[in-house]
């Protein structure tokens, strides 16, 4: 019977019932747009800066993250490869040799990073091909490619010739001497002072070893969580290699969305309480409102408790509702705006933009899809708009019938 | 019936009913103070991150030799340096400057290297520039007798492993591009709040360098500090002459990304303050909506006895306008309050300290508003919320009299 008589309620003042269903819905479907802004931000910045030099989850021969020497190297077999393509969520994978050497040119001389790397390959997870400032991605063996900085440094461009010297494989001396074959700007500061691209032949070669590499990398299916890939790869990969992720071989990326986001959730938290107070304004006016009604009620001898159980069911059913709606209005903003993101540029003037285009992020800001937002958002609201109704819960146990029907 | 006695009416609304005017006034108010809150935060952790950038190493004006800030060669010395030394020590805007010689290098140890630069200072000069010598969490500031001492920053001895006396080695090219190598121990290990610079920045005395490079004289960097920041262009214009080989620049010169952060602050500001103020909005429209329907027998009484529409809608306003006006001088003096007591307690945030450390920020985040902010925001909440009031407003003009003041 309660549930009928909630349901006729609901029914019988359609426009009360509508402005409770708004409260809820602008409530959440505000916090859900400022979350998805916010993860969508952070998304775009962990895409950027994981996509344009380490992948999503590294694998290295065990010992070689704390030194990094060619000696911790590890030699990959097609059966590696295969196990690590069959675990689930994995969608790339690519090879890599790094080793440092000393660049000279002229007079000059400073160190960089030589990273061998599979051309085809390559492209699959980063997008080095598009970052070129002059010459060619395309490399053949002996050529190379080095970074902007190292360009600017040395003064020289494409076909100019540089000499490279350090350490070999199992301390052979390593040298050489290659033609630049283009110029690539890797859009960070720190990596263009660096880097250099080679073949991962020329670079065996170079350390004197033909089969060695330093790094895998993994290119991950989009949304599928990295935590669960090392995971499975742990599994699989004997003790004799290392798995990290992005967070684990980049901590200032991941310390630095921790400290963004504690900012972001004190944002939530002011947003919270204004939408949830907006929410018990409209039910404490509606209260007041049905004050006559439940006067009318409790005088005709329906208990207190049956009554607050109609209030509750009432609100439990606006309440779903305007969450049902918000969740399902937001989804097509945030999945249009995630494909075609938010351009910053127009709120902020040309230098600031140039900068943010220097540092290798763009002002563009998509919003994130990820269910997890709305899903746990919504969770919220409903638990607020619960607690909310205690408030009519309070009045009506101390409710007087005669006076509320004496208006 | 005239104009001043609907406001009368309109002000009597608001008396009669105290619930609902408190909470629609509550409403306001928590839209003024997240809306200040907001801006207090982001500001606040704006001017700590310049503060601390200019403090410990930008501060407000630096001259170098123009190629020099290209290939960091050892040989480009600043250009003419007793003119300039003498003019700015006569110079009364200029509170003290430090000459520093500065070397691109690798540092290493047994554990491995890193590319660092080395710089090389009179320690006595130097701590009136720059506030290095208070970040020293471990050892001391050059207090030994010995001149080839090192303080190297925290994050670069944790991933070289380096303790108090540690051996190391940097390496560099000399002046005839002959690689150098010097033998220092560790001193200190400092920890400036901004752990991108203590990776990559090590500093030594001057003397240790130049005793062991006899053929070299001079300073790469000429850090300046005056007696308001705000003095710098003027400044900077007056040292611009004394040289065409120098280079002269303002802290917001050498740092783009922090003299552009207030910019893109703004920016982010700009689409919360948004989002905010559209919730304090719907929280009024949707308290409102609800009064009326709780009113609609008075309203139609009103209407019913001879009150026109346009008279109700003009009360209705009226009531709103009152609203705003009492609850905006009560969010002003909370949210100034609460402002005044986190700018000088601060929030502490070491839960997240790795993170701001890469911000470039210490652990306490104090708050602060330009005063203009705070008209802003109010003007910008008491339009919202008379706006939000117009809806809920032609609402009840719809009402119909007779309907209205039939039901219970």
């Amino acid at each position: 019977m309660i549930f009928k008589i909630a349901w006729r309620n609901i029914y019988r003042n359609k426009k009360r019932s509508l402005i409770t269903i708004t409260s809820v819905f602008a409530a959440l479907f505000l916090i859900i747009l400022m979350r998805a802004l916010q993860f969508g931000f952070y998304d775009k910045l962990i895409e950027t800066v994981v996509e344009s030099y380490a992948g999503y989850v590294e694998i290295h021969a065990d010992g070689f993250w704390d030194n990094q020497s060619l000696d911790n190297s590890m030699q990959v077999d097609q059966q590696l490869l295969d196990d690590i393509q069959s675990v689930e969520g994995v969608e790339n994978i690519v090879q890599r040799l790094q080793t440092f050497s000393l660049i000279s040119v002229g007079e000059k001389t400073k160190g960089g990073v030589i990273n061998g790397i599979n051309l085809s390959e390559e492209q699959k997870i980063t997008d080095w091909n598009k970052k070129m400032v002059s010459g060619s991605f395309d490399l053949r063996d002996n050529e190379i490619i080095i970074a902007k900085g190292i360009a600017e440094f040395f003064d020289i461009s494409e076909n100019d010739t540089l000499i490279l010297y350090g350490q070999g494989y199992r301390g052979m001396m390593a040298a050489g001497k290659y033609p630049v074959k283009g110029v690539i700007d890797l859009k960070n500061p720190d990596l263009n002072k660096i880097g250099l691209f080679m073949t991962m032949e020329s670079v065996r070669n170079y350390v004197s070893s033909d089969e060695i590499s330093t790094h895998i990398i993994i290119g991950k299916e989009k949304y599928y969580d990295e935590g669960k890939i090392v995971e499975d790869l742990g599994l699989i990969l004997s003790d004799d290699y290392e798995v990290m992720t992005w967070k684990e071989t980049l901590p200032e990326i991941e310390q630095t969305i921790t400290a963004d986001s504690a900012g972001g959730l004190i944002m939530a938290f002011i947003l919270y309480v204004i939408v949830v107070f907006g929410m018990f304004g409209t039910v404490l006016m509606m209260t007041e409102e049905r004050k006559y009604e439940f006067g009318v009620l409790i005088s005709i001898g329906m208990s207190r408790i049956r009554l607050f159980g109609i209030i509750l069911v009432e609100t439990i059913v606006l309440s779903m509702a305007g969450v049902v709606l918000a969740v399902m209005f937001t989804y097509p903003i945030s999945i249009y705006y995630n494909i075609n993101p938010i351009d910053m540029a127009i709120l902020m003037g040309d230098g600031a933009v140039q900068m943010i285009e220097e540092m290798g992020f763009s002002p563009m800001i998509p919003m994130s899809i990820s269910w997890d937002i709305p899903l746990s958002h919504s969770l919220v609201i409903f638990i607020f708009s619960l607690l909310i109704s205690i408030y009519p819960a309070i009045k009506i146990s101390k409710l007087n019938p005669v006076k509320s029907m004496k208006v | 019936m005239n104009l001043l006695t609907l406001i009368k009416i309109s002000w009597r609304n608001i008396w009669r009913n105290k619930l609902r005017s408190l909470v629609v006034i509550i409403s306001i108010v928590f839209g003024l103070l997240g809306g200040i809150i907001i801006i207090a935060m982001s500001y606040g952790l704006n001017e700590e991150r310049m503060n601390n950038a200019v403090d410990t190493y930008l501060s407000h004006i630096q001259i170098h030799n123009n190629l020099f800030s290209e290939d960091y060669n050892i040989k480009h010395t600043i250009n003419n340096l007793d003119v300039i030394e003498k003019a700015i020590n006569e110079d009364d805007r200029v509170v003290s400057y430090s000459k520093r010689i500065v070397l691109n290098g690798m540092l290493s140890n047994s554990n491995g290297s890193y590319g660092i630069q080395v710089k090389g200072i009179d320690p006595d000069e130097e701590i009136k520039v720059t506030n290095t010598y208070e970040k020293i969490i471990d050892g001391e500031y050059f207090k030994s007798k010995r001149d080839n001492t090192i303080l190297v920053g925290k994050k670069l001895a944790d991933k070289l492993n380096l303790k108090l006396k540690s051996k190391v080695v940097i390496t560099f090219q000399d002046e005839n591009y002959e690689l150098t190598s010097l033998l220092y121990r560790v001193e200190g290990i400092f920890r400036s709040g901004n752990s991108r610079y203590d990776e990559i920045n090590v500093f030594v005395k001057n003397k240790s360098i130049t005793k062991n490079l006899p053929g070299f004289n001079g300073y790469h960097e000429m850090p300046i500090l005056l007696s308001d920041i705000e003095l710098r262009g003027e400044v900077k214009k007056d040292l611009i002459p004394m040289s065409s080989d120098n280079i002269v620049e303002g802290w917001d010169d050498i740092s783009k990304e922090l003299a552009y952060a207030n910019e893109m602050l703004s920016a982010v500001l700009y689409i919360f303050m948004m989002i905010i103020l559209s919730g304090l909005s719907f929280g009024v429209i949707n308290t409102m909506l609800m009064a009326i329907l709780e009113r609609r027998k008075e309203i139609g009484m009103l209407m019913s006895i001879g009150m026109n529409r346009y008279k109700i809608f003009m009360m209705i306003s009226f009531e709103t306008i009152f609203l705003s006006l009492i609850a905006l001088p009560f969010g002003l003096i909370t949210s100034y309050l609460i402002v005044e007591y986190y700018s000088v307690v601060g929030i502490d945030l070491s839960v997240v300290e790795a993170g701001l450390e890469n911000f470039g920020v210490g652990t306490r985040l104090y708050f602060k508003v330009p005063n203009e902010e705070y008209f802003y925001v109010s003007l910008m909440v008491f339009v919202i919320s008379i706006f939000s009031s117009i809806f809920p407003s032609i609402r009840a003009l719809k009402i119909n009299p007779v309907e209205a003041t039939k039901t219970i």
